[in-house]
């Protein structure tokens, strides 16, 4: 098979640069060794950030934040949530820190506005009493998973390729020139080599793992960041602790929900990224100092990404610059092989668009970037990813013989077997659970798919798209894959809920005694 | 002014599940003044099948074909599981005592010495030891591999025939399916098994649906249905539509809420009605508790205006785990709502729970619980019964983990009697010496 890029990696990077690539006309295909967002980019709170939580420590990744996060407000409406945000100090807090924000602010062009003590309190019922600071920004929330579903769905519109499931296994090359990239797909084990006229390396965590293929050595860091998932949405706003970055120092709330971040744990490796139950309850106490109510409240699940950046000698993650990196790897001496890795999500498009724009110098086309004027058309297969879209659609159809499936995010019928369809058409294998997950509210709300995802399975029997014993053992792996999540914040009412999945899993389905597959 | 309702009784029972309904029920045989409080309890999520002892969790599972032999090697390796402080006699003689009862009031079970293997909807087996008699048919079905018509509703989506039949397609090949509306559901696009359990108790319903089924049956020996033949008579229900339809039908354990698991509630709630010793105080929570000078314990129900208040000789504790709100846990600790006894709480070494929901161990946030003497009183950490006239049964207690070792039936009814024994012996002696 033949292309004019290969792009390795389908987080927001990759998707992206598909998008910006097809839309100058270049052609592309993009492989991904486990699903759309399946690394870092599913692994954040979603913040788009208005630059101010970088203006004291890094104001260049301030000012690139503030000026994407204005544009993809208007560029990708669908994806966002303009929510605004505050930074708020209690006592405590270091007060020189308090009383340089606004300034800072003001140095880098960034909007920042006092808020008096009462408002905030009024504007966000939850937070402290003990205020000794607060500041109004334009923090907003983004939706990762639409936006690289929207992104990667338009560049297949316009004719890029897709391979989900599929991972670089090896790669050829020359005296300086990379010829082909060896592809596996993970289901069947079948194997296919691409020949690109570049290739870009866009995954993220495992950038160097790839880069290595080539023989080339490319040294990260590797931070491990754990949030956790709030049952209710707790605020209106984006609210940030006002101090430098540390742990449990933000909310974002997103759809239906709240998502609680975050914590830096350095790693040798990417062997042990799940998160703990030690990280959840220390997140939630030093959560506290914001929100009071924190520690009683009901948290569904944790997860965890791996922040990828490159290695510089400073130790310690955080202070790690957030800017991205593209690495031309001719200075390796392979002249078609590039990496693009670091950033933000915030920062996405512009990584894809100087990635994009160094590919077609090196194609030796002259283009021009489209993404940072042309708006992201909304196509059909993120859409129901979106909290609270799928009960309204249902209700507004009448459709009554189309019945809810998942009763804790009321999704239907028809809006699961829409998007199976869409996945089925573009891949070979059986789609499971997981990807559905994905696309869909499947497994987010309380019960986290104890019950929707044995439903979904018994009308995916019906429909004879399973066989056999698939349906259990999708099932099985569905069941554990959320478990990694929810152990962690097993307590309250929670706990309970647990309490019944196990209960009828195990205790009267004996789901323990099977096998996975 | 405020209002307060109250009542004395001999026993106050709190939590109305398996534990707590069977606590009631020996108590009143015995003549026991006995007051039932709490909530329905979280047995509408069991399956209706009771469970005695099947599995050991560890590194490898081990599964008991025989649950009295588990029995009698079970101290070597849980020396502190609650059925250490009961001889297989005495288990075997509550689970008949409930059993009967049952059978009298037309709720069957079936079994036999040994464990069984019953189908559930997933087309998993689950391993139990006495089955509603209802399912009982399936058990010889599926040993035999008989041909056999399994039928399912539109609109039920907690039952799939298609993927039971395509399951066990390998090992019992002579299942068939059909899906059906169910009579008199049109424009309900959702239903309840619950909901058709109870409109099945009409007789023009059941002759509509033997209607709807009789021309679908060709060569088949048998005839499965999801579990919802009936709710209050399920024995006539079932016999009926099975002269009707001319082959013997059984039903397949469902996701919960479970039909089966409420019938057994339900029937245990009607014969402890028939006793003039019982009361029920149903839908508040215990707000408050004081135990007085004389031992006597005041539990108050509700808050405020509408509470009310039981004074009550002895108390036994039937509330559950996690889900029937005996436990609650914060991130850092476990705790009992009611009395706030001391807790057994999982190893901090360990962690709460595994890192595999499907670990064979378990999981030690589910051997958590309430520590026990010989006769189900709650001790401390000192091994010190906490109140003489305090009992402890059902999934509450320590060292047991109900949904692993499928023991959560067996150890409710089992537990209860022998803490009602105790109580019962006091109460006699106490009879005679005022004599």
């Amino acid at each position: 098979m033949q292309t004019q890029v290969l792009i390795i990696g389908g987080g927001c990077t990759g998707t992206g640069l598909a998008r910006d690539l097809a839309l100058r006309g270049i052609d592309c295909i993009l492989v991904e060794q486990r699903d759309i967002n399946a690394g870092a980019s599913g692994g954040n709170h979603g913040l788009l950030h208005s630059g101010a939580r970088y203006v004291s420590n890094d104001p260049h990744s301030a000012v690139e934040c503030h000026a994407e996060a204005e544009l993809l407000k208007q560029l990708a409406p669908q994806c966002i949530e303009d929510t605004g945000g505050l930074f708020i100090a209690v006592q405590g807090d270091d007060e020189r820190y308090i009383s340089d924000f606004q300034s800072c602010c003001d140095r880098e062009g960034i909007w920042c506005r006092p808020v008096d003590f009462q408002e905030a309190g009024e504007l966000e019922p939850r937070l402290s009493a003990k205020l000794i600071g607060a500041y109004a920004v334009r923090d907003a929330s983004v939706d990762p998973f639409r936006l690289s579903l929207e992104n990667i769905g338009q560049a297949m519109e316009l004719g890029a390729g897709y391979y989900n499931r599929h991972r670089v296994i090896g790669m050829k090359a020359g005296s300086c020139l990379l010829h082909s990239v060896l592809i596996r797909n993970v289901s069947s084990g079948e194997d296919l080599e691409i020949e690109a006229e570049v290739v870009i390396n866009a995954s993220g965590a495992w950038a160097g793992q790839v880069a290595a293929l080539a023989g080339i050595s490319l040294e990260m860091l590797y931070s491990k960041g754990t949030l956790l998932v709030a049952h209710n949405r707790l605020t209106s706003r984006v609210i940030n602790r006002l101090r430098p970055p540390s742990d449990g120092d933000i909310l974002v709330p997103g759809g239906t929900v709240s998502i609680m971040g975050t914590t830096s744990l350095q790693l040798p490796d990417l062997r042990d990224i799940r998160p703990t139950r030690q990280e959840a309850r220390e997140m939630v106490k030093q959560g506290a100092a914001m929100l009071p109510g924190l520690p009683d409240t009901r948290f569904t699940r944790a997860y965890a990404g791996v922040r990828p950046l490159l290695k510089s000698d400073d130790a310690d993650g955080r202070a790690v610059s957030r800017g991205f990196a593209l690495i031309d790897h001719a200075r390796d001496g392979l002249e078609n092989f590039l990496t693009v890795s670091g950033g933000k999500l915030t920062t996405f498009r512009l990584m894809a668009e100087k990635a994009a724009d160094l590919t077609a110098q090196k194609l030796g086309l002259r283009t021009i970037c489209r993404t940072r004027t042309e708006a992201l058309p909304e196509t059909h297969i993120g859409k129901w990813s979106e909290g609270g879209r799928s009960p309204r659609a249902w209700l507004s159809s009448g459709e009554a013989a189309d019945h809810i499936l998942c009763e804790c995010e009321m999704v239907p019928r028809s809006h699961f077997v829409q998007v199976l369809d869409d996945l089925q058409s573009r891949q070979a294998e059986t789609p499971d659970l997981d990807q559905l997950r994905r696309r869909t509210r499947l497994g987010k709300g309380a019960c986290q798919g104890a019950f929707c995802s044995v439903r979904v399975t018994g009308v995916r029997y019906e429909l004879g798209a399973l066989k056999g014993d698939q349906g259990r053992r999708q099932l099985k792996n569905f069941l554990q894959a959320r478990w990694a999540g929810q152990q962690p914040v097993l307590w309250g009412a929670q706990l309970a809920q647990a309490e019944l999945s196990e209960g009828m899993h195990c205790a009267v389905f004996g789901l323990e005694m099977e096998p996975y597959s | 002014m405020s209002y307060q309702r109250e009542r004395q009784t001999e026993l106050a029972v709190i939590g109305s599940g398996i534990a707590g309904l069977s606590a009631a029920f020996f108590a009143v045989q015995q003549g026991i003044e006995t007051v039932l409080l709490g909530g329905a309890g979280s047995s509408d999520f069991a399956s209706g099948a009771l469970d005695l002892l099947s599995t050991f969790p560890g590194e490898v599972i081990t599964q008991w074909d025989d649950p009295w032999q588990a029995l009698g090697v079970l101290p070597e390796f849980y020396p502190n599981h609650p059925y250490t402080h009961l001889q297989p006699e005495e288990i075997d003689l509550a689970l008949n005592q409930v059993l009967q009862a049952l059978e009298r009031k037309g709720l069957g079970y079936q079994g036999l010495e040994r464990n069984v293997q019953l189908i559930t909807s997933l087309g998993t087996c689950k391993q139990t030891y006495r089955v509603p008699e209802s399912m009982w048919p399936g058990v010889k079905a599926f040993q035999d591999k008989s041909p056999c018509l399994l039928v399912d509703f539109h609109g039920l989506k907690d039952f799939s025939g298609p993927w039971l039949r395509s399951t066990l397609a390998r090992e019992w090949p002579a299942i068939r399916t059909e899906r059906i509306d169910f009579p008199e559901t049109r424009g309900h696009s959702e239903l309840f098994a619950v909901r058709l359990a109870q409109s099945l108790e009409s007789e023009r319903v059941r002759q509509k649906l033997a209607a709807a089924v009789a021309p679908l049956i060709r060569d088949e020996q048998f005839l499965a249905f999801p579990a919802l033949l009936g709710l209050y008579s399920s024995r006539a229900i079932r016999a009926e539509l099975e002269e009707r339809l001319g082959v013997p039908i059984f039903e397949i354990p469902t996701m919960p809420p479970s039909v089966p698991g409420l019938r057994f509630l339900e029937t245990m709630s009607d014969i402890l009605n028939g006793y003039s010793c019982f009361r029920r105080e149903s839908g508040k929570r215990v707000s408050h508790i004081q135990r007085e000078a004389t031992g006597q314990i005041v539990l108050t129900l509700g808050d405020g205006e509408f509470s009310s208040r039981v004074l009550s000789r002895q108390v036994m504790l039937a509330t559950g785990r996690f889900l029937g709100g005996g436990l609650q846990a914060d991130p850092e600790q476990i705790r009992e709502v009611v009395f706030d006894l001391p807790v057994v709480q999982p190893s901090p070494d360990q962690g709460w729970h595994q890192e595999d929901f499907f670990d064979p161990r378990g999981h030690q946030a589910n051997r958590a619980g309430l520590e026990v003497d010989s006769v189900f009183r709650p001790v401390d950490t000192q091994g010190n019964v906490v109140y003489e006239n305090l009992y402890a049964v059902g999934s509450i207690l320590a060292h047991s983990d109900w949904m692993r070792m499928k023991c959560g039936a067996g150890v409710a009814i089992a537990s209860a009697f022998k803490a009602v024994q105790s109580i019962s012996t006091a109460y006699n002696q106490e009879d005679r010496f005022s004599l």
